[in-house]
């Protein structure tokens, strides 16, 4: 009767997994089209005359109504809004982010120019939050009361309590300047210098593992506090097994789960956290073309970039729930 | 006889005032007390700061020019000669409003928009909960910045901006208690009684949230004062010569060598208060939800 009943249950599985999948892909593609919605309609509400800005920035002698309207028309800008949007969003599927105002190039050159630094950055300052705090948290809840467990608690408080930006500068003033033993700013490449961009990506990379490092040690302390409370737990040490089995093969996967939900926090965390420390390290990557575009009122770079750090952001939320689904099937099944 | 076992088995219990035990959890460690403390300095530093303040944080003076600090200045002076204890005096008037009206404003929107999507449900709920995954799919500090940059800067903007960047949270989680709470019982008996939609929400299924509610809030004033420090360190928060923190940071970072403490003592203050809300709101939580006491 069982080996009757188990194709049945496994199809009963696949579809339901499948159902989940789905149901998130048409979620995320939902938000996706209200991002790009959100997006146009705040760059289109932004103060300014776009053309005239352009007129500005390109000290183009046009100057009577007739040319400016004629730039107007040009632009797409004499067009009703919701053309002006299917317009926009017709050229971003084929890869036309539009052209800046102030640099003489276009949006998808700069983004692809700033892009791959701020994921080297950030990528880096995400695995090592993880690598570092979830293993800082499993020791602290392990040795709750002792002095490992106080100083982690207390390294955990100031890590989530730092203004990151003065954190960035503070290192810069002690291993820049006082001891000479890390470079202080710019970004060099991987392919280009291996040795000295691991240099350069030193601070900027513990300044923007800070928050989630210290988030991931408390939260992981947390989880394991609440697991190791429980009778699966105590049957795990009552069948005499050692501690590491215990930890490592019963509570840390339960642990795990809320752990899971703030890495997708983390990730949006760690794109807002580049926009102050690719300012204060003199980085160009996504943030910092931000910053300067919404300081040049070049809104077609600030539009662009928004986007694009708006869909990773949606996308990264997928795959952490595609996960939480996998790690806590009840997700699914709700 | 059966009243008489109740009052009997009552007088045998010890008698707990909720309150008495809120207040015991609450203060019962010595990091909330700290940050308490904190709060308390930061509220007298900001109503007082005229009186508490040695110097004019806004009136500049050639002959002090990034003094360094001295018994006259004890951190010093800008590049101004403006004194910088009087300046971080007066940055807690920001941070504190910021923090509060900011959070109370997201707290106020996002609570209502969470109760009538988990109230009405259907299309209401999809309108709105999707409207909030689309905000929580923008990195705070750039959305603020967005918004900030659409509504230009100064001190009502930078509110704005936080309060519409942080309201995301307070709507899942009303959404949510109202949807485990509007198939109660005594919500049924309620809506059978002929009780109105706005009565319902706001005195049977809104004070269900109130706990969790009090401990975001409390969690979440630490993130708008860093959020608006960091604006405001990218010169598009408050305008000078409003004294604030985070400007104030960027302002010293271009003396870091000459002058470090111009950068140094703003960021502590930053710091210091981020960490006193931090840890009352985990006060709060303790006091408020005793499972997780001590865990976090």
């Amino acid at each position: 009767m069982a080996s009757l009943g188990l194709p049945h249950i496994l199809i009963q599985e696949i579809l339901q997994v499948t159902t989940y999948i789905v149901r998130r892909l048409i979620q995320a593609g939902i938000v996706i089209v209200l991002v790009t919605i959100f997006v146009f309609l705040l760059m289109r509400l932004l103060p300014g005359d776009p053309v005239l800005m352009y007129v500005a920035a390109d000290d183009l002698a046009v100057t009577s109504p007739k040319e400016i309207a004629a730039l107007r028309h040009q632009f797409g800008l004499d067009k009703p809004l919701t053309m002006q949007y299917f317009d926009w969003v017709g050229g971003v599927l084929h890869g036309d982010l539009g052209q800046s105002i102030f640099l003489s190039s276009t949006v998808a050159q700069e983004i692809a120019r700033a892009l791959p630094k701020t994921f080297h950055v950030g990528v880096i300052a995400f695995l090592l939050s993880l690598i570092v705090g979830i293993p800082m948290g499993i020791i602290a809840a392990v040795r709750r009361g002792g002095w490992l467990d106080t100083l982690i608690t207390v390294l955990a408080n100031i890590g989530i309590t730092a203004p990151i930006f003065w954190a960035g500068i503070m290192l810069i003033l002690v291993f820049g300047v006082y001891l000479g033993w890390l470079p202080i700013q710019g970004y060099t490449s991987p392919f280009d210098d291996f040795r000295l961009s691991t240099m350069k990506l030193i601070m900027p990379v513990i300044c923007l593992a800070l928050f989630p490092l210290a988030a991931n040690a408390r939260q992981t302390r947390s989880a394991m506090l609440e697991v190791v409370r429980q009778d699966y737990i105590r049957t795990a040490w009552s069948k005499g097994l050692t501690e590491s089995t215990v930890i490592m093969r019963h509570a840390l996967k339960n642990a795990f789960i809320p752990v899971v939900t703030l890495a997708g926090i983390h990730i949006r965390v760690i794109f807002g956290g580049q926009v102050l420390i690719e300012t204060v390290f003199n980085i160009s990557g996504m943030g910092r073309l931000a910053v300067e575009g919404l300081q040049n009122h070049d809104y077609p770079i600030v539009q662009g970039v928004i986007l694009v750090i708006a869909v990773v952001v949606t996308l990264s939320n997928l795959l952490t729930d595609l996960f939480y689904g996998w790690l806590d099937p009840t997700i699914r099944y709700g | 006889m059966k009243a008489k076992e109740r009052t009997e088995f009552a007088e045998a219990l010890p008698r707990v005032s909720t309150l008495k035990r809120f207040v015991q959890v609450f203060l019962g460690r010595g990091v909330v007390v700290f940050g308490l403390t904190i709060i308390m300095l930061l509220i007298i530093s900001a109503i007082f700061a005229p009186w508490i303040a040695p110097y004019d944080p806004y009136e500049p003076s050639i002959k002090e020019i990034l003094a360094s600090p001295s018994a006259e200045h004890l951190l010093g002076a800008d590049s101004l000669g403006r004194d910088t204890l009087s300046r971080v005096i007066y940055g807690s008037r920001i941070s504190l409003v910021v923090g509060i009206v900011a959070i109370g404003m997201a707290a106020a929107i996002g609570m209502s928009l969470g109760l009538i999507a988990g109230y009405f449900g259907g299309i209401t709920y999809t309108i709105i909960m999707r409207f909030i995954d689309t905000l929580m799919a923008f990195p705070l500090l750039l959305l603020a910045l967005a918004i900030a940059a659409l509504l230009g800067g100064g001190l009502t903007n930078i509110v704005i901006a936080l309060g519409v960047a942080l309201l995301a949270p307070y709507a899942r989680m009303m959404c949510g208690q109202a949807l485990s709470v509007k198939e109660k019982d005594y919500v049924l008996a309620g809506r059978a009684l002929g009780a109105t939609n706005p009565h319902m929400m706001l005195r049977h299924i809104a004070p269900n949230c109130f706990p969790p509610l009090i401990v975001l809030m409390s969690m979440q004033i630490g993130h708008a004062i860093l959020a608006e420090a960091g604006l405001s360190f990218l010169g598009i928060g408050i305008s000078p010569p409003q004294a604030s923190w985070g400007a104030m940071v960027n302002e010293g970072y271009h003396y870091l060598l000459t002058n470090p403490v111009l950068s140094f003592a703003p960021g502590v203050a930053i710091m210091l208060v981020v960490f006193a809300f931090n840890m009352v709101g985990d006060g709060l939580r303790d006091a408020l939800d005793p499972r997780l006491r001590g865990t976090l």
